[in-house]
């Protein structure tokens, strides 16, 4: 009870939309770490939520638009699978599940909120900043706990009987097809990712990375970062200084970008 | 402008501005909604700012909250530049510069598309994903590590990028953007955060997606394990396939839910028949 209580907490802090909470909370390796102290099982929460994490690696929320609900997956997703005692794989299928479903959420938040510039429209009107501040910090508080805290209560408290039930109705070749499951979404983060970094003229660093990995077995990402940024040191120093020059080429870049990607919220 | 000869003497202090960019960074999502967008936020750190630069006119300082109540979105950390300008032109402006309303509109609104590719590309395409690369791996062994070193890296680079954007703005007036966009900055900027993020995730296609081959089959009584066989060629192929067809089906215009749906039925099938696993 009180751990759900404070699950419902950290969905509410989590969704404060403020730069404290997104870095705080709602990033899967966040929300993980903190649920894993809620129900005393830290070391399980971090693993749960980097598994997560991973499946959402290209998550980000272009215009107000979500592909799938970060928040709630994480959260919730570790919460689940925390207290009904399944594999960090089942775990992932479960997360991503519930993030399809609390993208609801999501669109809740940003529909009535709707309401609120409408309000603030009045007090630009009257000259009143303090209302006016009161109305941008207030009210979508409200509807976050509406959204978000309550769910997750219900979810923390109820959910785990109900999926461990529904586990242990399922045979045995159902647990393996969804083991695979598990095993297979992490791709669909990094494809996302793909999407945006994959310039088409330096795939070919991301076939190296692919190469030394799997004939070497190598997967300590710290280095691999730093064997990453050299390479990207030595590729600018060789390329021409033409670039820096002109304006045309650098200009167009951001303007493709843009079309691509046009206004974003937070990442 | 005769009428704001009075002001002339009126100005910002430091401390307005490292106020308003914490206004700005505090507040800038908390309503964030689909009419709107961050115009809530913008209004909210603009409001203490125009009522220092209009004390004695309240119609003033209301033209301009209705000025700033307009749609905007952007990304909030290097589209934060935008800010800076903006509060540097209602400076110039109340003290007297004939700078009319449209400029200061058509600039925000003109801006914010730009800034936020700019800020998307590196902040959520490729800042983050680099830390949460590098995280993940201490995360995956359960290490406290992954969560700290993420949340220093992220806060720290948040609070940064937009306290430096705002006050880099503020400083250079419009040619701010022109020095943002055509110094070339940008572009070394990408490229070297691209290939060290493709160079990662990379790595990542054999670190975390776990799945292989568990096909086993008998021929002529001996036992052929599809995953040896597989490894002799290039280990780890499923995974890469798997991201790859992936990929191509986002860049194609799928629907990242579909291609979701599309794995889902995939691994349960292939999982429920023992061919993967």
């Amino acid at each position: 009870m009180i751990e759900a209580v404070l699950v419902a907490l950290l969905g509410w802090f989590q969704s404060s939309s403020m730069p404290l909470a997104w870095w705080l909370a709602r990033e899967p390796i966040m929300a993980g770490f903190w649920v894993g102290l809620i129900y005393g099982k830290p070391v399980e929460g971090i693993i749960i939520g980097a598994a997560i994490n991973v499946a959402f690696l290209g998550w980000n929320s272009t215009g107000g638009a979500n592909p799938s609900d970060l928040y709630s997956a994480g959260l919730l997703g570790t919460a689940i699978a925390i207290q009904g005692n399944v594999t960090t794989e089942q775990a992932v299928v479960i997360a991503i599940s519930l993030g399809v479903i609390g993208n609801y959420a999501w669109i809740l938040f940003m529909s009535l909120n709707s309401v609120i510039p409408s309000f603030q429209d009045k007090c630009a009107e009257r000259g009143d900043i303090k209302q006016l501040i009161f109305l941008q910090i207030v009210p979508s508080q409200l509807v976050v706990i509406l959204v978000r805290a309550i769910p997750a209560f219900l979810a923390a408290y109820y959910g785990p009987p109900i999926i461990e039930s529904l586990l242990a109705a399922i045979p045995v070749w159902g647990v393996a097809g969804f083991n695979a499951v598990g095993k297979v979404l992490p791709a669909l983060g990094i494809a996302m990712l793909l999407k945006y970094m994959g310039r088409k003229d330096l795939l070919v660093f991301f076939a190296v990375g692919f190469a030394v990995s799997a004939f070497t077995g190598m997967n300590n990402l710290l280095f691999a970062a730093i064997l990453g940024a050299a390479m990207g040191y030595v590729y600018i120093s060789l390329q021409p200084k033409e670039v820096t020059a002109g304006g045309a080429v650098p200009i167009q870049e951001p303007s493709k970008e843009a079309s691509l990607y046009e206004g974003e919220d937070e990442i | 402008m005769m009428e704001n000869t009075e002001n002339s003497t009126v100005g910002l202090s430091k401390l307005d501005l490292e106020l308003a960019i914490l206004r700005w960074w505090f507040f800038s999502h908390m309503a964030y909604n689909y009419q709107r967008m961050q115009a809530g936020g913008f209004a909210v750190m603009m409001g203490p700012l125009l009522k220092k630069l209009y004390p004695h006119q309240p119609e003033k300082v209301v033209a301009g909250l209705k000025r700033h109540m307009m749609f905007f979105n952007t990304e909030p950390r290097w589209g934060s530049v935008i800010h800076g300008i903006i509060i540097a032109l209602e400076e110039q402006r109340a003290k007297g510069k004939d700078i009319d309303d449209a400029t200061i509109v058509d600039l925000k609104s003109s801006l914010m598309g730009p800034l936020a590719g700019i800020g998307d590309t590196i902040s959520g395409g490729l800042y983050k994903p680099c830390v949460l690369g590098i995280c993940l791996g201490w995360a995956a062994t359960g290490s406290i590590m992954g969560p700290l070193v993420f949340a220093v890296c992220m806060l720290g680079y948040d609070l940064l990028v937009t306290h430096l954007a705002i006050r880099k703005g503020y400083t250079l007036g419009t040619s701010a953007v022109t020095s943002v966009l055509e110094g070339g900055l940008f572009k070394k900027l990408t490229t070297f955060f691209s290939i060290m993020g493709l160079f990662v995730l990379g790595i990542m296609v054999c670190k975390f997606i776990t799945i292989d081959f568990t096909w086993i089959s008998v021929l002529a009584g001996n036992k052929v394990v599809l995953k040896d066989l597989m490894d002799k060629i290039v280990p780890k192929t499923l995974p890469l396939l798997i991201t790859l067809v992936s990929w191509q089906a986002i860049m194609r215009g799928v629907k990242v839910v579909y291609v979701l749906l599309a794995l889902f039925a995939f691994a349960l099938v292939g999982g429920a028949l023992g061919i993967i696993g």
